[in-house]
Formats: C-alpha cells, sequence, structure tokens
C-alpha cells in the first residue's frame, strides 16, 4: 500500500474519500496543478477544466444522480481513482445550484453509508490497524488517540477522544446510547470501541459533505448553468424528479389537517421540515413524530405519509411501527414524549432560529400573570398556542376598532372644521 | 433594560456606570464581531463561554420556609414559606414576595460549586483548576466560567450534554446493564466508571452510615415523592447483604420486596443527591447575561467578585463581599416599609427582624442591603 508520508494514510484513502481534508491536493496532483495555481482560478473555471481532463466524469455525475432519485444511495462508479475525487466537488456544486435539500440529504448519506462500508471491510480484511482510523480523525481535526491496552469490565476500549472533539459529533445522533452520560467518561476522555469510532466518522462524514446552499449566488449560479455539460446534467436531474414526484413534492404542511401546522411546536416542525427534505431521521425523531401525529388526532395513513419522504423509506416496517406507536392489536395508545425527554434527545428546538417559540422558551402567561412552563408538545404547547393566536386575534380586532373609530373621529373633526 | 451597549475600552464603560449609575450591569457571556449591533443576525456569533449557574433559588432548602414571606397585593394578609396559591382571607391570587438569604442557604449553593468542580470538572472532565473562574454572584450564589478554547467552541446540543451529565439527566438503565436476569437484579459495581458506579458509591455510602441515615435519605428525597416505609424497612433489613455485594464488587442486588420499579426511585433520589444542582438554563444559552464583575447586586448591595477556588472554602458572601467598611459608625436613617424585614447577619452582627414603620439608624452595608431588598426607605 502507497502511504502518504506527509499525512501517515494510504493514498489509496485519499482516492477513496473525497472529504478528507488533503484528497484535493491528491486530485492536483494527478492534474498536475499547484496549490497556488488552484486556489487563484474561479469556480467556474474550475468546473470547466474538470470535465475537460476527465471524459467520463459526466456520465459518472448523471449515474450518481439516477442512483439516488431512485432512493439508492451508493455508489455504482468507481470510488478508489481521481475521477471520484474529481467528482465531489462538482456534486457539491450542482446541488447548491439546484438548492434541492432533498439532494443535499441524499448526497450526505451516500457518502456517509460509503464510508462505513469501506472501513468494515478494511477491518474484515485485517489490515486496517486502529492507527489508521486515529489518522483518518487526525485529518479532520478531530484528537483520537489509540492505545490497545485498555479494557472496561472485560471489553476492549481502544480509542479514547476527548469530550469536545466527540461532542461535536454525538450530539447530532440523538440516541440514548450516545449521551455523555451513558458513556465510559474518564479524565476528559471517552472510551470508544472500534464499531462507536466507525459510527462517529459515519456522522461527520455526513455532517462535512453537507453542501453549503449559501456558496452559490444568483449570478454564480446562472454562470454555472452557462456551462453544456451542467445544463445537460440538471435538465436530466429534473426529468427524473419527474418521474419519482411521490417523493420529491410531498408537502406536509399543506394537506389538509386535523389540527392546523401552526398550531406545531418548534422540535416537531424541525422534524418535519428536515424528513420533507429527505433526511433520515433517528429512532427517537422518527417516534416523537410518530407519536405526536397520533396524539392529534391524525390517522396511522396520515401518520405513515410522513415518512414517505425519507430515502430509507420502506412502506411494511414504517406501517408496522406507526400501527405500534398507536396501539393497534392489544398494545395502548402511547402518548406523546414530554418536553423534558425531548430536551435530553436534543429534539427540542426552542430556541431555533427558524422554528423556535417563545411560548416554549418563557412559557405561557396565565390571566393571572403567573407563568407555566410548557411540558409537552402535543398537549400544552397546542392549548397554549390556541390560547396566544386568540388574544393575538382579539388584540387586532381591538386595533382594527381603533383605528376605525380613528378615522371616524378625523372625519368628525375635518366636517367640523367645514 | 438598556441593552447592545459596546465600549471601545474599559475606561469608557467605569466612565458609562458613573454617569448612568444602573441597579443592575450585565454584560454578555458571548463574543461577537459587533456587539453593538442591534439584534443577534447582526453581532455576528463568534463564541461563548461556557457558564455555570448555582443559586439557591433553584434549590429546594428548607430555611426558605423560615425566611421567605408572600404579601397579599389585594388585602396586606402575610404568609410566611412559599406563596399559597391564593389568599385565605380574600382569594386573591396576586403577592409581592420577600424572599431572603441566610446562612444555611448561602452555605447549600456553595456546597453545590464544590461538588461541581470537585466531582465533575477536576475528576471527570479533568479540566485545570487554574481554567476555572468562579465568581459570586452578589446575592445567594455562585458562576462558573470556563473559557478555554475547547469550551468557547462548544455548540448548543454540546452544552447541553455536558449539562445532562452533571445533572444527571438521561442516565440510561438500560444501557448500563441494570436489569433483571433470571429473577436476579443487576445492580451497578463501584468500579464502574461515570454515573453507574456513582450511584454504587452512594448507595454504599448511605448503607454504611446505618439506618437512621437510610431513613432520612429515602423518607425526605431532595426532590420528588418518598419511598414508603415497608420499602425503607427492606432495605435496612437486607443492609448487610447489600454492602457485602458492593463492597466485594458483585453487582447481584436481589433484594425480595423491592421491585425493579422501586429500585429505578431509589437510584433516582440518589441521583438527585449526586448531580450538582446547576440551572441548566443558563449553561445551554449561547446568547447570556450575566452580572459584571465588580458591580453591586441590585438586590442586596453585595459586590459581584471573583473567588479564587482555595478561598471558597472560607468565602463569607455576607463578610466579604460588603461594598463598604464594616464601620459601624457610618450609618443610614431608615424606615422599614414592608410588613416585615426577616433577620440577616451583615459582617458579624445579626440584624432584625424589623417590623413595619420601624424607624432605623443602621450601618452602612445593612441599610443598604434593606433598601436593596425593597422592604425599607430612606429617612
Ligand atoms: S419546549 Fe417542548 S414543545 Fe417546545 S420545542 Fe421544546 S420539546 Fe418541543
Ligand atoms: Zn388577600
Ligand atoms: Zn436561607
Amino acid at each position: 500500500m502507497e502511504i502518504i508520508q506527509k499525512y501517515n494514510l494510504p493514498k489509496q484513502l485519499f482516492l477513496q474519500f473525497p472529504w478528507l481534508n488533503e484528497s484535493s491536493k491528491v486530485l492536483f496532483d494527478d492534474l498536475n496543478i499547484s496549490e497556488e495555481k488552484m486556489g487563484s482560478i474561479s469556480l467556474i473555471e474550475m468546473v470547466q477544466f474538470l470535465f475537460k481532463e476527465y471524459d467520463e466524469l459526466l456520465e459518472r455525475i448523471k449515474q450518481f444522480f439516477r442512483n439516488i432519485i431512485q432512493s439508492k444511495e451508493e455508489f455504482s462508479t468507481p470510488t478508489g481513482d481521481v475521477i471520484h475525487l474529481a467528482m465531489y466537488p462538482v456534486l457539491q456544486i450542482i446541488i447548491s445550484v439546484s438548492g434541492n435539500r432533498i439532494l443535499g440529504n441524499a448526497l450526505t448519506n451516500t457518502y456517509a453509508k460509503h464510508c462505513q462500508l469501506e472501513l468494515s471491510k478494511y477491518n474484515a480484511k485485517k489490515d486496517f490497524p486502529n492507527k489508521i482510523l486515529q489518522n483518518i480523525f487526525s485529518n479532520l481535526g478531530i484528537s483520537c488517540t489509540v492505545d490497545e491496552h485498555i479494557f472496561k469490565n472485560g471489553i476492549k476500549y481502544p480509542f479514547q477522544m476527548d469530550f469536545p472533539s466527540y461532542l461535536r459529533v454525538s450530539t447530532k445522533i440523538r440516541n440514548d446510547s450516545w449521551k455523555l452520560i451513558n458513556r465510559y467518561f474518564e479524565s476528559g476522555k471517552i472510551y470508544l470501541i472500534r464499531h462507536d469510532v466507525v459510527l462517529l466518522l459515519r456522522e461527520f462524514v455526513r455532517q462535512k459533505t453537507l453542501p453549503d446552499y449559501r456558496q452559490i449566488n444568483k449570478e454564480l449560479s446562472s454562470q454555472m448553468e452557462k456551462i453544456p455539460e451542467i445544463t445537460d446534467i440538471l435538465d436530466e436531474i429534473s426529468k427524473m424528479m419527474a418521474t419519482h414526484k411521490k417523493r420529491f413534492e410531498s408537502s406536509i404542511f399543506s394537506e389538509g389537517e386535523t389540527i392546523g401546522s401552526e398550531l406545531f411546536p418548534p422540535c416537531i416542525k424541525a422534524i418535519l421540515y428536515r424528513v420533507i427534505h429527505g433526511e433520515n431521521l433517528s429512532h427517537n425523531e422518527r417516534l416523537a413524530i410518530a407519536f405526536f401525529y397520533l396524539n392529534t388526532n391524525h390517522s396511522v395513513e396520515e401518520t405513515v405519509d410522513i415518512f414517505r419522504t425519507s430515502p430509507d423509506f420502506d412502506e411494511k416496517i414504517a406501517r408496522y411501527q406507526t400501527e405500534f406507536a398507536a396501539g393497534s392489536g392489544k398494545g395502548k395508545k402511547y402518548s406523546m414524549y414530554n418536553c423534558v425527554k425531548l430536551k435530553s434527545y436534543h429534539i427540542c428546538r426552542d430556541d431555533d432560529p427558524n422554528f423556535g417559540d417563545k411560548l416554549c422558551r418563557d412559557g405561557a402567561k396565565k390571566r393571572n400573570g403567573e407563568i407555566v412552563p410548557i411540558q409537552n408538545p402535543a398537549k400544552d404547547f397546542i392549548f397554549w398556542k390556541k390560547v396566544e393566536l386568540n388574544r393575538l386575534h382579539r388584540s387586532q380586532i381591538v386595533d382594527q376598532l381603533e383605528s376605525s373609530d380613528e378615522s371616524e373621529i378625523t372625519k368628525k373633526k375635518e366636517e367640523d372644521s367645514k | 433594560m438598556v441593552r447592545h451597549i459596546q465600549f471601545p475600552s474599559n475606561k469608557y464603560l467605569v466612565r458609562h456606570l458613573i454617569t448612568t449609575a444602573p441597579r443592575h450591569s450585565y454584560h454578555s457571556a458571548t463574543y461577537y464581531e459587533r456587539p453593538g449591533a442591534e439584534t443577534m443576525d447582526q453581532k455576528g456569533y463568534i463564541s461563548c463561554d461556557f457558564v455555570v449557574d448555582i443559586d439557591a433559588d433553584h434549590i429546594p432548602t428548607s430555611c426558605r420556609h423560615n425566611h421567605d414571606y408572600a404579601i397579599c397585593k389585594a388585602c396586606g394578609a402575610m404568609f410566611q414559606g412559599e406563596k399559597p396559591l391564593k389568599c385565605s382571607e380574600c382569594e386573591s391570587t396576586k403577592f409581592d414576595k420577600i424572599s431572603w438569604i441566610c446562612d444555611e442557604c448561602l452555605d447549600v449553593s456553595k456546597k453545590q460549586v464544590f461538588n461541581l468542580v470537585e466531582n465533575f470538572l477536576l475528576k471527570e472532565f479533568s479540566i485545570p483548576l487554574e481554567d476555572i473562574n468562579l465568581y459570586f454572584s452578589g446575592h445567594r450564589g455562585y458562576h462558573v466560567h470556563l473559557k478555554t478554547k475547547e469550551f468557547l467552541d462548544l455548540d448548543q446540543d454540546a452544552r447541553r450534554e455536558i449539562s445532562d451529565y452533571v445533572t444527571g439527566e438521561g442516565f440510561s438503565f438500560k444501557i448500563w446493564d441494570y436489569r433483571k436476569i433470571q429473577n436476579n437484579m443487576m445492580g451497578f459495581s463501584i468500579e464502574d466508571p461515570g454515573w453507574a458506579g456513582k450511584i454504587a458509591k452512594e448507595l454504599y455510602n448511605i448503607l454504611i452510615q446505618g439506618e437512621p441515615r437510610i431513613i432520612e435519605v429515602f423518607e425526605k428525597p431532595i426532590y420528588g415523592k418518598k419511598l414508603n416505609a415497608v420499602l425503607i424497612n427492606n432495605l435496612i433489613s437486607n443492609r448487610q447483604y447489600l454492602i457485602n455485594q458492593i463492597s466485594n464488587k458483585r453487582k447481584i442486588w436481589q433484594v425480595a420486596g423491592l421491585s425493579d420499579k422501586t429500585w429505578i426511585r431509589i437510584f433516582e433520589i440518589l441521583r438527585d443527591r449526586i448531580k450538582a444542582d446547576i440551572d441548566v438554563v443558563v449553561s445551554i444559552d449561547l446568547h447570556r447575561l450575566i452580572r459584571l464583575e465588580g458591580s453591586l447586586h441590585g438586590k442586596t448591595g453585595f459586590k459581584v467578585m471573583k473567588i479564587k477556588y482555595e478561598d471558597l472554602k472560607d468565602f463569607d458572601p455576607l463578610k466579604d463581599a460588603l461594598s463598604f467598611p464594616d464601620n459601624q459608625e457610618n450609618t443610614l436613617d431608615i424606615e422599614i416599609t414592608a410588613p416585615i424585614s426577616p433577620k440577616i447577619r451583615i459582617g458579624s452582627t445579626n440584624y432584625g427582624p424589623y417590623n413595619k414603620g420601624e424607624k432605623l439608624k443602621l450601618p452602612l452595608n445593612t441599610a443598604l442591603f434593606l433598601l436593596c431588598k425593597d422592604v425599607a426607605k430612606l429617612k
């Protein structure tokens, strides 16, 4: 295996994983371009250049989109060569130009899954020491050390990660078992087994490969659309998406609802937003949304529909889980998670810039001035939201009355002065 | 409240404070590119101190029943302790509150600071002592600021995780192997790291202190429902067995009559004794305002001051945080305006309780305290 000495990692890894920090340098080497030169050319020039250099690039990119639009989140093109590297920035740009978040999330899922799959292959072949995982992390700026002699309760925990690094990634997995309190945590370090570390890396890749939708402004995007290959790809994407309407056009917010979405709490809005944009949900998020729907007079059917836009949607499983949550058969219907639970799962979004709500942050104000905190998204949040909307409605009516009074008075005054 | 002010240097801040003499002064714990901008978006977030707030206000203390009062706004009836749902004289639901401080509640928050620093920050998070900045809040609590790079960069989710860890929130019995195996109840080992070990150690410590201690702990838990007497007796009669199991690092804690539900309640009671009782909301807020060091707290007239951790043990807020020299000659004439002004120690002298209408000549620090507490006026 050829090792790139400077980074202490096999060259093969850089070819497979374009999200590594120095993978682009491997690409530049192949193109015989210096880094300074690369830094000085524009995005447009770079894209044109890549299409010119690599004939196969266009077809590979089309294939990539064919896959993800059909919910196949895997590469069916080679993943260990420079074209694979060249593909990465172009995919990012195309998705940013399209502004389509479903595609963006499918892209991150694809790279994340690919990373996990490849690493487990190496592991099976046993030719991939833990040290290399450590080097991958350090390439990504995450400190993770390896000590092969650490055992806890008879199990080997070869990896140690300091808590800030760990929390950066683990909190995004939103699952009990990743909570710091449920980990071997000592002297500022979290002790991890290899499988944990691979899952953390997978999550990190998901975050790192998320397209930056703001990077592309209107002007840049119209210039991009002048590159023939890009237009070609965008055309094909929209044709393919048209044949998968259900996945790309579903909008839960506008369908006939039992309770209006203006009454939905921030946590639920945020999950719906993500699921609509094709993100996979964690187990807890899925349950939270299902409980919420079922506890606000939605049918099982309506609840299953929420998950239809998930890339990993499987009708049978979704239906089974929803029916289980609804207590079909002999089970009892489960009540909604309360806010304390949701907060501990990092699902609460009371402070979110897009979805946050003052009601959640400051509590509801009773008539006598007493403040009561919101405790349950499906119960008191909806109740207080209704109260709030009613109050608002009433005060608007009062405003209208007052202003019409005012205009009456001015009219009278004018008449008098005549 | 005047917000969003930015000062080019300390000199300007001091000048502003002198000319406006605000009753309360705060600064943001967040670093912004443009701190003077009106909205959060415009400010440009850079990073934020990790701030821990420990305040007797949100920790249940028994002294509260002695020194806090609620006064009916409608009829003036006075109630000692917690505010009642409604006034027993006139049914009104609106009250003015007199909330006081005493050595007991000041001590409770001090103990929690020790708990936080010793058992969590130094030991488990491995934070060097010199990185722990400790302040007396000027009232009944303390602030701990962590300003090193690794804390500054934490996002809100990560801050919540740390707060959850410190408060024992989200502990999963399932993940920690607490379960029934063939009728045997599996507990935790004192050698387990983190919370599982903490719970085992706490239980052990209580058991070896004997029966009265066991009763005290489970009859009067800090939070939530007590354990019923039958169950406590079960625990007592199996005391020796459990002590042996735990000290021999055996995880089987099989006690007839204690169901898994009961065990979980026992663990919760233990958790509430172990946790550092911090105000979680403060720690996860990325735009928090914090009292300005060196300013006076508007509800006490005490100094908001930095304290060296090694001085905390002997720190006496009612003496060391006074703003003026403890001089009995330097006095102020005041009149009590509230129905009651509970007892307070300032320096080494006790003052009060006083009743409405009493006219007093009191040393400056004491008079200032009563004025700030809004129970007196200048004469
Ligand atoms: S406070 Fe409750 S309802 Fe509001 S966002 Fe958080 S979890 Fe949801
Ligand atoms: Zn009354
Ligand atoms: Zn007290």
